[in-house]
């Protein structure tokens, strides 16, 4: 994709657990253009916010390791950047916001004075200037009594408050690219709601793009243009989220649709994934699915399928389609 | 109702939060509960952080003592039993956690921990108990030889089996599931939700299941109960309840849940403001007018009281005549 913003091109994340690799991240492909909304989709163990966090170069090493890819963003790769200019497109360029806005935040300091130093390290605004733009900030969050917010801690906002708080430091430079990991997860449904809008309203005022990573299907229905599923560190299938919603093609996709509840509570039963995700460990030259998969073929044991485009813009891994 | 199980008549829990060194407040976090619960069916209680579902369930299983009210299992008052009584009640009734990894003693194997309840209730000799945990440990999907294990060796799912293997331990009649799958993938979750109804079909379990999700509560439940700063708001049939809910809150919660047909997906019009404002100053009048889309002058005046507005739905609302099921 020529006009994408961000390109991700066979990343490669191992951890060194004990005395043998994991391969966190296997060659995952993606790419995000301008203003759009794309959601990178898993259970946990999938290896999604790995993937996210290798994108700003945040992954802990050691025991992590960028086993080897691109990730694309300007035309230049991060993953082989120079730290300080890795700062400097933190923040600026991309920035995130995570599940849990309470350990983001710092206990001991009042919001005004964490939003004020955010404002110093990047746009260089100290005094009235910091003070004045914090205040914009928060009401372009919405938050109500934005003034008296300024002097509040972190423990005297709800959990809502708290993320709207990191959400007005995550679009203060007005990145190209907001992650979100997880950034809903944690609040009631009401307020997920309200953080949703108010993502989706920022994103029309400012054009950015957003990668929203989730395990949460309905969140995905309801804000994303193109979903990513990811399944043992790989992408299974990618596609515009309509044509994933009615046409998934990935036994797995197909899989974690008939497991969620309906909200008509026409379904007397679920439908269950047999297994677990890392229950049976696959061999090397498997598809990693294939032990749990209804589907299965002699050819997934003996050989692992790649991502390919089945139909236009719908792409799966999996021997069924070819 | 035919056969009442539990029945819970003006339960109140308030917790007093000491602030500073005189002054002293209430958290309402329970606030005048009736509820009757029939032998063999799930009652749902949903609603957000803090109103008070978690709370009631634990005044419901005698574990918390309510500020007033009572409890009552099969005429037994749980509160008061004594001595050999109140240790019926503690096999007649039973609970699973939302957190598979707190619930269980690490220090422990995993077959110690399905065997405790019979050793502490002395069913069995010790090799009937091994038998006994053997027989649980299939009933939840789970292998035998898996006993020795620990804890720390399974996955949230299984845990959450092995919690469940231990609240049926006892043969309990009644079991309190509260958010049993809100910390599981959803492809987990599916499996633990079918397993509880599978238990419930071939055990007659009563359940009463605490959840935050409306998409689990429908699929699980035959009633459901709406809470909302403490108070229960709406209670009704399932279906009446999310087909055509009574109270403005109902409404909102039903609204607020995520679609899964991005082709029905509209502009997101957030169906609340704000949080749920605090349960130790709850607004006065209704509890839920200063978020309410229709409140008017009484609502801010007057509490409205839970009343019947068509079979076996009840709501607390001035306005429901006037605006219809929603």
């Amino acid at each position: 994709m020529t006009d994408a913003v961000l390109s991700v091109r066979n990343l490669q994340v191992q951890f060194a657990a004990d005395d043998r690799v994991v391969r966190a991240v296997d060659g995952v492909n993606l790419d995000i253009v301008r203003g759009e909304t794309v959601g990178l989709v898993g259970e946990t163990g999938s290896g999604k916010s790995v993937t996210a966090l290798s994108i700003l170069g945040l992954i802990p090493s050691p025991p992590g390791r960028i086993g080897g890819g691109e990730v694309l963003f300007g035309g230049r790769n991060l993953l082989t950047m120079p730290a300080r200019e890795l700062r400097r497109i933190r923040g600026a360029g991309i920035s995130m916001i995570f599940q849990e806005p309470m350990t983001s935040l710092d206990p001991s300091f009042p919001i005004g004075s964490q939003l004020r130093e955010t404002l110093a390290v990047h746009l260089g605004l100290r005094g009235r200037d910091a003070t004045r733009e914090a205040l914009q900030l928060l009401d372009r969050v919405r938050m109500p009594h934005a003034a008296r917010v300024l002097r509040q801690y972190p423990f005297e906002l709800s959990g809502g408050m708290r993320q709207r708080v990191m959400i007005a430091m995550a679009i203060s430079c007005h990145p190209t690219l907001l992650i979100a990991d997880e950034a809903t997860t944690a609040l009631d449904v009401s307020v997920q709601a309200q953080v949703l809008s108010l993502l989706e309203e920022l994103q029309e005022q400012l054009g950015m793009s957003i990668l929203l990573i989730t395990h949460d299907l309905g969140v995905v229905a309801e804000t994303c243009d193109r979903v990513y599923i990811m399944y043992a560190g790989r992408i299974v299938e990618s596609a515009p989220v309509d044509v994933l919603f009615h046409e998934p093609l990935h036994p797995y996709t197909q899989g974690l649709l008939a497991a969620i509840p309906s909200a008509q509570g026409d379904r007397p039963r679920l439908e269950a994934i047999p297994g677990e995700l890392g229950a049976v460990p696959s061999g090397p030259g498997e598809c990693l699915f294939a032990s749990r998969c209804p589907r299965v073929m002699p050819r997934c044991r003996s050989e692992v399928p790649l991502v390919r485009e089945v139909r236009p813009d719908h792409n799966a891994a999996c021997f069924l389609y070819g | 109702m035919g056969d009442v199980l539990l029945r819970a008549e003006g339960v109140t829990k308030h917790f007093p939060i000491r602030e500073h060194l005189l002054g002293r407040r209430l958290l309402r976090a329970v606030d005048g509960v009736d509820l009757e619960l029939a032998r063999g069916e799930t009652l749902g209680i949903v609603g957000e952080s803090g109103c008070g579902k978690s709370t009631l369930g634990f005044v419901l299983l005698g574990l918390l003592p309510p500020t007033a009210g009572r409890v009552t299992f099969l005429g037994r008052d749980v509160h008061r039993a004594a001595g050999r009584e109140l240790k019926r009640l503690r096999r007649d009734l039973q609970v699973v956690f939302q957190d598979p990894y707190g619930s269980l003693n690490p220090r422990m194997t995993v077959g110690e921990i399905v065997e405790r309840p019979l050793i502490v209730h002395r069913l069995g000799s010790a090799a009937e108990r091994r038998l006994q945990v053997a027989e649980l440990f299939r009933a939840v999907g789970l292998r035998p030889e898996m006993v020795s294990r620990y804890p720390h060796e399974f996955s949230g799912g299984q845990r959450q089996r092995i919690a469940l293997a231990r609240a049926i331990a006892t043969s309990p009649k009644l079991v309190v599931a509260d958010e049993p799958t809100s910390a599981l993938d959803v492809s987990v979750q599916a499996k633990i939700l079918n397993l509880l109804k599978d238990l419930q079909a071939s055990l007659g379990l009563t359940y009463v299941f605490i959840s935050h999700d409306m998409r689990v509560i429908r699929h699980m439940c035959d009633r459901v109960a709406v809470m909302y700063l403490g108070k229960i708001v709406e209670i009704s049939g399932k279906d009446a309840l999310f087909d055509g809910p009574r109270h403005p809150y109902t409404r909102a919660l039903l609204a607020d849940v995520p679609g899964l047909d991005p082709r029905q997906r509209r502009r997101r019009q957030p169906a609340l403001e704000g949080d749920p404002p605090s349960p130790m100053q709850p607004p006065a009048g209704c509890r839920f007018h200063p978020r309410c889309p229709f409140a008017q002058e009484v609502c801010r005046a007057t509490e409205p009281a839970l009343r019947p507005l068509g079979p076996a739905h009840l709501a607390a609302c001035h306005l429901a005549e006037t605006l219809g099921p929603g």
